[in-house]
């Protein structure tokens, strides 16, 4: 299921990969990084991420254990987004006694450290940003469907994926950048100039 | 056969087996550890002098077939803090202790000569033996020639160099199911080890079981039990990424303390993370998923393979791979790992010893994140005795003031692990309070309301953060004298069946009837008992107190700091 046009606003320039199909699945660690997403002012943690492939309320309500919103953790999926640029990381039930205090609606949420939100910076109706981060097994779970679909992120955090990466960039078996097929120098070059890119990834065996 | 105390004189080279006192008859594991230490050990000894006692002890439920509870403590009073010390650790001992029957193995005294010993340990007693060949050998070479001597079933506790060299930060090895090693990592108890001039023990259970009162009852008890631990979704995450999960989310958090505690975040996070090693482990053939020890069915641990495939170590824990980390700035995993590695095999804590680094980075004895440095003083400095490797080999409260640095991360001189306590300040609490130095296993997530912990103040209060910590150590230190791996804690927390489950495998292996008040008990007990001998041994509630700076820095991104006041925290001790 392709993402929705929402959720892929500023189509930069578009990277389309085709991997072996046995390295599919290690690409969506890259999710760790996070990807870009627009939503309209007002939209909540919950609305956001029902939006996405995959993310049943279902899925989201016993997967999603930990949520941090600019770096602040969330108890409530209604929370809503008001700053033009938001970090939105997600993330299933995590260990320790750190994993507790954080953990969406916890009975340890006293032991956090209290920290006072940001006042929203952002006009009533406004288009924001917000940079969704897939941490534990949500990444696994759910990337490879976003990456089909393709995702907004940073050129540098591919960049950096792809040098700490290697046996993953050897398994890239075709690279198109705008619909034109191109080789791996070029990608890294291309990385370099451009901040942005919509990244897609398929394996071989997809149509 | 009942469980006897074995003891070994190591001044006359006497053995004994004795009868179980009935004071301790209730208690194993850390609670067993330290009250024979709180009753034979005297508070002002010298950690490394003939009056220290090394013991080891089993969990109440290790040697059973209960899940993950292959947990060994080992206690004495702890040459690194002062302070009494327990620490725990998977792997084979326990369950070979408790199948040879014995309860404590209490180690006295100290040889008149300079020569070296070995203890093998079997249902008939000990045998001391004078050992010449494995002197200022590592850790995996003694796995390794102990075996050939004996058998490859034995289970093993040695000490590498960094014992031998009575290093504060020098730990004891637990050998595992795969003959790899664990560590009974803080506290510098492999010194005391050292300082009894023992190099290794060997554990011969030969075919020694473990009696059940209730057999029935049990088995099902622990089916119950081992249903919650297995459906839990954190042991499902732990099985998958291992504990170092959390180095993302922590990062998140602002709370993964990054260059020496001068930072919240760090940019290399992504190439350290659970899920990154994950990968590397499963493109290298090695085993994202793995027991520690025979009967766990979380599996956190890992065999991590290097770039040709070979295996490099195992068993990288969150906080190591923080510390080696984070802390230090390096964000190369297979330098990690090959740090992790050296220090198995010389034997030191790799919590203590990397923080230490990170003073180190700070007083620009080597620079932060050069890993390729760190490596060469573990082999030519650390492991060698070198004056500088003695001086990081004692740990970070060593490096501090050798040097000169005022921002040291310890707490009664045990390093901070992988929390900052700015960031999170509830674990804050604990490293102040704990009995035994900063240590974040100290106050474990635990269901209190179930062993009626929780406290009365309101939550969000300091006084109910501090009610909440105290609740957290006291239903910890219970859990720390079963023998269970602290991760059960999970489904403990969400799951009813839990542990009621745990407390019926204890009514079933003994024949008693106690309840969750009585557990409850046991940990109020156990950490009375610590606090007493720490008293006496001249600590005061100013030691309760985490580094000035922790109060006078703010740390990004959130630009907390820690703000807890002497008298606040002192409420711990009100029970």
């Amino acid at each position: 299921m392709p993402m929705s046009n929402e959720c892929k606003t500023n189509p930069e320039l578009t990277v389309s990969l085709r991997v072996r199909g046995d390295a599919l699945d290690k690409f969506t660690t890259l999710l760790q990084a996070g990807f870009f997403l627009s939503i309209k002012q007002g939209e909540s943690i919950g609305g956001l991420l029902t939006s996405l492939p995959g993310f049943s309320e279902k899925y989201i309500k016993e997967r999603v254990q930990t949520i941090f919103v600019d770096g602040l953790p969330a108890d409530d999926l209604a929370q809503q987004f008001s700053e033009e640029e938001t970090v939105l990381a997600i993330s299933a039930a995590m260990p320790g006694l750190a994993g507790a205090i954080f953990r969406k609606g916890g009975m340890h949420a006293s032991l956090r450290t209290t920290t006072e939100k940001k006042k929203s910076s952002s006009a009533p109706g406004s288009i924001l940003t917000v940079r969704l981060k897939l941490f534990n097994v949500i990444a696994k779970e759910r990337g490879v469907t976003l990456l089909a679909a393709g995702c907004l992120m940073q050129s540098a955090s591919f960049d950096k994926f792809l040098n700490y990466r290697p046996p993953l960039a050897a398994s890239i078996q075709s690279i198109v950048i705008n619909n034109q097929e191109t080789d791996m120098e070029t990608l890294r070059k291309t990385l370099a100039v451009n901040t942005k890119i919509v990244l897609t990834i398929n394996s071989s065996h997809d149509n | 056969m009942a469980d006897k105390i074995f003891r070994v004189n190591m001044t006359d080279l006497s053995t004994s087996i004795e009868d179980v006192p009935a004071d301790w008859a209730g208690h194993g594991g850390r609670g067993l550890t330290s009250n024979i230490v709180a009753a034979e050990v005297p508070p002002t000894c010298h950690p490394l002098g003939p009056d220290n006692k090394l013991i080891f002890a089993p969990g109440l439920l290790s040697g059973t077939t209960a899940s993950n509870s292959g947990r060994i403590s080992a206690g004495a009073k702890s040459p690194l803090t002062g302070t009494i010390k327990e620490s725990n650790s998977g792997g084979t001992s326990a369950q070979r202790l408790a199948k040879i029957g014995c309860k404590a193995l209490i180690i006295e005294g100290q040889p008149q000569d300079d020569g070296w010993y070995s203890l093998l340990v079997t249902p008939e007693g000990v045998t001391i033996s004078k050992e010449e060949e494995l002197v200022g050998k590592g850790n995996f070479a003694i796995v390794e020639a102990v075996e050939k001597r004996f058998s490859d079933k034995i289970g093993i506790l040695s000490i590498g160099q960094a014992g031998e060299m009575l290093m504060t930060g020098a730990n004891i090895s637990v050998k595992d199911p795969d003959s790899h090693v664990r560590s009974l990592g803080r506290g510098g108890l492999g010194a005391v080890m050292g300082s009894k001039k023992i190099k290794f023990i060997a554990l011969d259970a030969k075919d020694g079981k473990v009696e059940l009162a209730d057999a029935d009852a049990f088995r099902a008890a622990n089916k119950v039990f081992t249903k919650a631990l297995i459906d839990h979704p954190v042991s499902q995450a732990l099985g998958t990424y291992g504990s170092n999960v959390l180095v993302n989310i922590i990062n998140e958090a602002g709370g993964l303390p990054t260059k020496n505690f001068s930072s919240g975040q760090f940019e290399g996070h992504e190439q350290i993370s659970g899920e990154t090693m994950h990968d590397l482990i499963v493109e290298r053939g090695g085993k994202p998923t793995h027991g520690c020890h025979a009967g766990c069915v979380i599996k956190c641990s890992q065999i991590y393979n290097d770039l040709k495939g070979n295996y490099k170590t195992s068993g990288m824990e969150y906080e190591s791979i923080w510390a080696m980390g984070a802390d230090c700035t390096v964000d190369d995993l297979d330098q990690i790992a090959e740090m992790d590695s050296i220090m198995d095999d010389i034997g030191i804590d790799s919590i203590e010893t990397s923080v230490a680094f990170g003073v180190a980075m700070e007083a620009k004895v080597l620079d932060f994140g050069d890993s390729k440095e760190m490596i060469r003083i573990l082999t030519e400095e650390i492991a060698k005795g070198t004056a500088l490797g003695r001086v990081i080999g004692n740990g970070a409260g060593s490096v501090g003031k050798t040097y000169g640095v005022i921002r040291v991360p310890v707490v009664k001189n045990q390093a901070i692990p992988a929390y900052d306590p700015r960031a999170i300040k509830g674990i804050g609490i604990t490293y102040a309070t704990s009995t035994q130095g900063a240590d974040h296993t100290m106050g474990y997530t635990i269901a209190t309301e179930i062993l009626g912990v929780g406290g009365t103040a309101d939550p969000l209060s300091k006084e109910g953060m501090v009610e909440l910590s105290r609740g957290l150590q006291i239903a910890t230190a219970a859990i720390d004298s079963t023998g269970m791996c602290l991760f059960i804690a999970f489904a403990a927390l969400d799951d009813e069946t839990c542990l009621p489950a745990l407390i019926d495998m204890l009514n079933a292996r003994f024949g008693i009837e106690l309840t969750a008040d009585d557990v409850t008990n046991l940990g109020m007990s156990i950490l009375k008992t610590e606090h007493a001998f720490n008293i006496a041994a001249g600590f005061t509630n100013l030691d309760d107190r985490l580094p000035k700076f922790f109060e006078t820095e703010p740390i990004a991104p959130h630009n907390a700091v820690w703000d807890f006041t002497g008298e606040e925290i002192d409420t711990f001790w009100d029970f």
